[in-house]
This record gives C-alpha cells, structure tokens and sequence, in this order.
C-alpha cells in the first residue's frame, strides 16, 4: 500500500513533466509568438521583448530554463500581462474553478449515488423505470447546454437565483447554477453507476448469507450492497474529474467565473506560453491527483483489488 | 440487427437518428434560392413570416438591384418617425425634457396602436421595450426606467407610422424607375424590418421562418441544419479514426496479453484521466482550426473507451477453439487479428462506435463553445451546433425574449446525443452474451 502510494506519487512528475513537454513543443512549434500583433512592433522594441522574457533563445535553452524555473516552483513571468507573475493568475482563479469542480464532484456522488441505488432497490419497478429513463436523459445533457438552459429558466424566468456572476466562495446563491450544470451529466453516469454496480452485489453469495441469517433488507442494503456498489462508482472517479474540470471551461464562460477554464482560452488566443504552460500543468496536477485518490477510495472500498 | 431493434426504444432512437442525419445531410443538396434565403434586420420569434426583400435594400435609379433582371417590385414600408425624450433623476425625483428641450408634466410610454416606446439606456446598444407606465415631472421614478447608476435615461417614441408604398420597376438587371406614393425618387434606403408587404409583379411574396431568424435575420432551421451537417460529418469521421485507432490498439494487447497487455492498458488508464481537452485547444491554436485537423485530433483522444471493450472481447475470444486452431495452424499473428479477431468483435465495435459518437460531438462542441470552433481556409468560421448554442446565449435578449435562438440547436443536440445513447446501449447488450 504505502509502495503503491509512493510510485504513484513518484509517477506524478514524470506525468506531468510529459505534459509540460508537449504542451511546450506545440507552443513552440506554432507560428506566431505572443508578440505578434495586427499592429507590427518596431523590431527593437520586439528584440528588447523577446530578450526580456528569454524568446531570444535557442528552443532547447528556453525549455531547459522553463523546466529549471518549473523544479524551482517558479511558473515565470506572464508574457502578456507585463509585471504579472504566471503563478500569481493561475493560482486565485485555480482555486475558483477547484472550489466550483469540488462541489460539482461531490454533488454528483451524492445525488448519484442516492438515485442510483433507489432506483436498483426497486429493480424493475415504476421508480427504477422513470430514475433509468432520467438518467439516460441527463447524460445526453452536456454541461454547455444545461448551464444556459438553466440559467434561463431558473434565473432569468423564474429570478430565484443570480443569473451570473461571482460573489466569493461563501456565496451559495452564486455557486448554486454553475455547480448544477457541472454536476447534472455525472450525476447521471454515476446513478447508472451505481445502480448497475449494486445489482450486481445484490445477487452475490454474500447478501444471501446475510439474508440465511436473518438481517433486515435495510441493514442488506448499507451494509452489505452499498460498498459494492460504490466500486464503479469510485473507479469512474478520475475520468468524472477530468470531465468536470474540462466541463468548467464552459460553466465559467457562461455564468461569468474568475475561474482558470476562461483564463486558460484567452492565454491561448493571446499566445501567452508561460501562462498556457503553468494552466495546463496546474490542471494535469488536479487531474494526477484525482486519479491517485481515485484509486485508492477504489482499494479501500474493494478488498480484492491489492495496491503492490 | 433485428435483435438490436426489437426493444421500442432503440427502434425510435434509430429513426430519430436517422432522420436527423437525413435532414442534415438534405440541407446541403438545396440550392440557395435568392428570393427566399435573404437576410432580415431583427431576430423574429418561430412561425413568422416575412416579404421576401433584403435586409437593407437600396435602389437607385440606374444602378444594378441585385440578382433580379425584370421585375416591378411594389413595397408597403412604415415610416417611422421617432420623438427623444430625456429622463434624469435629480434627488430622487424625474424631470422630463421634451424633444425641443422644453420641459414636459407627462410622459406616457404606455404602446398603443401605431405607438411604441423605446428605452436607451447608457450602457446598451439596442433600445429595448419601455415598461408601458405614466412618468410624472417631480415624482419617484416607476421601476425599469433607470439602470443601477444612472442618473439619465433615454426614451424614443414612434409616433405616426404612415405607410409609404414605394415602386420600384427592374429592366435588365437596373433599376429604371423609383416611385414614392406616386411621386418619382432618385434613390431609396429601405430597412427590411420597415417593410410591410412585397410583392413582385403583382404576386405577393413571403417567407414562412418555420423557427423564426436570428439577429442578423438568418432563418433558425437553416442554420440548424447547416450546422447539424458540420457537427455530425466530424462526430462520424473523427469516429471512424478513434475506431481505426482503438480497435487496433485494444486488439494487439488482448492479443499479446501477460506484460505487454498490462503496460499497453496502464497507458490507456494514465490517458483517460490527462486533460486531453486542453492540449486540442492548444494544438488547434497551433495547426489551425481547420475541418480535417478537428477529424484527426478529436479521433485521436476518443479512442480510450473502445481499446478497452475491444480489448474484453479479445481475450475472451483468445480461449476460444478457433483461435487456437487459427495459430496452430501457423498463421501471422497480423494475419488473425485483421481476418478473424477483430470480425469476431464486430458487435462491440459497433456499440463502441456508436458510443463515440455523441463523445466526439460534445467535444466539437465545447470547443466551438468558448469560440475555438471550426474555420475555413480562409479563417472564416463555419457554424456548428455548439456556435449555434453559443451565440443563441449571447443572443437571448436582456429578459430572455429570444428563447427560441437557444432552445432550438440545444434540443437537436440533446436528441441526437439521446438517440445515439439509446442505440449504443441496445447494440452494447445486444454484443453481451447473456451471462
């Protein structure tokens, strides 16, 4: 377990590092640079730029410096925003789209769990139907169309919520509508989830023993089928926050977020390198580490799976 | 097949599918008809109907009008004639000051027949509707009137809309005579939302906008179909690539199996949680955004899921008697997995592409989305639903009054993704062996 947890931990770097290396040689290999305007600069005025900020270089220098800045924690300087640290962007508006990806996630496992084994409970019956039809709906929901469509109903229509906007992170009004459209398509997924996963545990060996003995169905269904249950959902995890974290992209556009999703789209419109590099790997971090937890709520959960 | 199809629902989800693939790929066969397909001024809500004139339509007496070569246009346009009045907020009380710069007691914006009342506020472009109250010099402002932080507001009333009937008369290709109420003019602008009525040499013409026009006055169903064609022609041969790819990849290691099997998935697990999304949008930043290259990349990331499932089959197949007898029998390995493995899979690479598919449109569309959509060679950018979506939003009108722009591209979206969800999950338990 512990030998488990550190190669992973150790695999990260490398993970990330390949990142930083193609995000790097694709910036590189585009033409243009953050210095090219509609406007031409004056060539001295453009050499002094690009001296500043290292661009002068040989490709393999710059990449050697910026890995070198990277081990030192440094994410450099913003190549459009002059006097502005990478690090000093990325890491407030990370934190907006973390905190809104957060209550996304966890909203889906809550109410798609819940859904999920209410509808297996009822296997067959009135409410597995409508929840099984639901939920197939919802998955072909994706975000970029259940946020405008939520913000016009429950905002614009019905006014009970703010239609965009940002009001700090202990502001639920605000957060309400984007965490909704995050969460509703894996919300659905992780019902389907689930309710697959529980049905199949509920016809294991196990739950007729404990039936042979004597529990209750309810005590059968948190005891014994609930963390069966909960091993898909678990191994579904990392893509869901690779999704989520993707999908914030979209929620932050249209409900108006100081989130990293929108900082990253105009850093590559505007070729600022530094920043599109410390965005991506920012991302690639959050997207290592939900996988590492992933794996290892899927080990707690399943006793067979063995992390040597 | 008819296993697949014997459930209603996938029987639906099938015809659905295909009649939105139908109507797409139609769209694109008709030829643009110039008296029909032109531009309105103004978004106009479904089922309305328009004369046949262009947005804004000059004539001049001896120059070209368009593509028309002889023709007697006869047009009923409304001549609005527009009062400014300024509304300021002084001490929490009005003063209204008339169009000659008197000061005026009253003002009613209330619409009535042939009037209508406009606000122009400071910080919008397009005048909105008026609530329709009694503003009164010297007392509190009734609601709506002024934007947070504005001291002053604007109101434009349309009074006396007369109707001017203009004849404009067409030989070969130039306009010869321009009349106005019986009177000759030299050159006539008339905006196209002005227009009342058209006909062309006696015949009355209209369009019938089934799901009404965009801003720029473009037909809604045109452009759905238009940009459905776009979001489906990359949804299918971006498909076809992840199958090429994740087909080959899954087969080769169910087929070697033991370490290399184990190295090949754990890079397929380590790819599915990468944040592929980000390095598309900068390698379309860096490549340019053109069709082919959206085929490639897009093919490229989607691949993951059906390694996998063809992967499951492989290995089951690998116990089975055939194969064996197939490798005994000294075949090359390329030789069984392209002629008997991967026909065997068949059933699961359909589900598996028919699951793709809904993928690989969300994917298109999130990235025309946040504006990284589709471009010609020349850098213009060519309409999927996901811009549809995009700009229907941006469009929806400060109370949300333009509904329809935004409700139409997401609903034939979510139909098609339903559908293709619906089917591959038929197709999927339909491969499944029943256990």
């Amino acid at each position: 377990m512990t030998a488990w947890l550190l190669r992973r931990i150790l695999l990260a770097p490398l993970i990330l590092f390949a990142i930083a290396t193609v995000t790097f040689a694709l910036l590189h290999a585009a033409p243009g640079g953050p210095f090219s305007r509609e406007r031409k600069l004056d060539p001295s005025v453009e050499a002094e730029l690009k001296r500043q900020y290292g661009l002068d270089r040989s490709v393999p220098e710059q990449y050697a410096r910026y890995l070198g800045g990277l081990l030192a924690g440094d994410l450099g300087p913003s190549m459009r925003q002059p006097g502005v640290r990478v690090a000093e962007i990325v890491w407030p508006t990370f934190a907006v789209s973390a905190w809104i990806g957060l209550w996304g996630l966890l909203l889906a496992l809550a109410a798609g769990t819940a859904l999920g084994i209410t509808a297996a409970r009822s296997a067959g019956g009135a409410v597995d139907r409508v929840l099984s039809a639901g939920a197939l709906g919802l998955m072909a929901v994706p975000s970029f169309v259940a946020a405008p469509l939520l913000a016009l109903t429950l905002a614009l229509a019905l006014g009970w919520l703010p239609v965009a906007g940002w009001a700090g992170f202990w502001s639920p009004a605000h957060l309400v509508l984007p965490v909704l459209a995050l969460s509703l398509p894996y919300a659905a997924r992780i019902a389907i989830l689930a309710r697959s996963g529980y049905l199949g545990a509920a016809d294991a060996d196990f739950v007729r023993t404990a039936r042979a003995k004597g529990a209750g169905e309810g005590r059968i269904a948190w005891r014994h089928c609930l963390r069966p249950a909960l091993v898909p959902v678990a191994a579904y995890l990392g893509p869901a926050a690779a999704g989520v974290l993707t999908g914030s992209l979209v929620v932050e556009q249209v409900f108006q977020l100081p989130g990293l999703g929108g900082e990253f789209v105009t850093a590559v419109t505007n070729r600022d390198y530094s920043l599109v590099m410390g965005a991506t790997l920012v991302f690639g971090a959050a997207m290592v580490a939900c996988t590492i937890i992933a794996d290892l709520v899927v080990a707690a959960l399943d006793p067979r799976v063995r992390l040597a | 097949m008819s296993a697949v199809l014997a459930r209603w629902d996938a029987r639906l989800a099938a015809l659905t599918l295909l009649l939105i693939i139908g109507c797409c790929a139609g769209a694109g066969f008709l030829a643009e008809d110039p008296e029909t397909q032109r531009p309105w001024v103004g978004a106009t809500p479904p089922g309305s109907r328009h004369p046949a004139v262009a947005a804004t339509q000059t004539f001049a007496v001896g120059q070209p009008a368009g593509p028309t070569l002889d023709q007697r246009l006869d047009l009923e346009v409304y001549r609005t004639q527009w009062s400014r009045y300024r509304l300021a907020l002084r001490r929490g009380v009005v003063a209204i000051t008339g169009p000659d710069a008197a000061a005026l007691t009253q003002l009613d914006l209330g619409a009535e027949h042939g009037r209508t009342a406009q606000l122009l506020f400071p910080d919008a472009r397009e005048p909105v509707a008026a609530p329709p109250v009694l503003v009164t010099a010297g007392a509190p402002p009734p609601p709506g009137l002024f934007t947070e932080g504005w001291r002053v507001a604007y109101v434009r009333i349309a009074v006396q809309r007369q109707v001017e009937r203009w004849q404009v008369t067409v030989t070969a290709g130039v306009v010869t005579a321009l009349t106005c109420d019986g009177q000759p003019v030299a050159k006539a602008i008339l905006r196209g939302d002005d227009i009342l009525r058209c006909s062309v040499d006696g015949r009355e013409r209209t369009v019938f906008h089934l799901l009404g026009t965009d801003q720029l006055g473009r037909d809604q169903l045109a452009r759905l179909l238009h940009g459905g064609q776009i979001s489906l022609l990359v949804a299918l041969v971006a498909t076809a690539v992840a199958m090429l790819i994740g087909v080959l990849y899954g087969a080769i290691a169910g087929w070697r199996g033991g370490h290399g099997d184990a190295a090949m998935m754990a890079a397929v697990d380590v790819m599915s949680c990468l944040p592929f999304l980000l390095l598309i949008i900068v390698l379309m930043a860096v490549l340019g955004r053109s069709l082919h290259w959206f085929f490639l990349t897009l093919g490229a990331v989607s691949w993951l899921t059906t390694a996998r499932l063809v992967r499951a089959q492989v290995m089951t197949l690998m116990a089975t008697d055939w194969v064996l007898a197939a490798r005994a029998s000294g075949l090359p390995p390329a030789r069984i997995i392209l002629r008997h493995l991967i026909p065997a899979c068949a059933g699961v690479i359909a589900a598996a592409a028919i699951l793709t598919v809904p993928l690989v449109i969300m994917e298109e569309s999130l990235l025309s989305f946040v504006g990284l959509g589709i471009q010609s060679a020349e850098g213009k950018a060519i309409d999927s639903w996901g811009t549809l979506i995009a700009q229907g939003m941006a469009g929806l009108g400060p109370g949300g009054e333009r509904v329809w722009l935004l409700a139409t591209p997401c609903l034939a979206m979510v139909a098609t993704l339903l559908c293709c969800g619906v089917l591959g999950d038929a197709l999927r338990r339909a491969a499944e062996p029943r256990r």
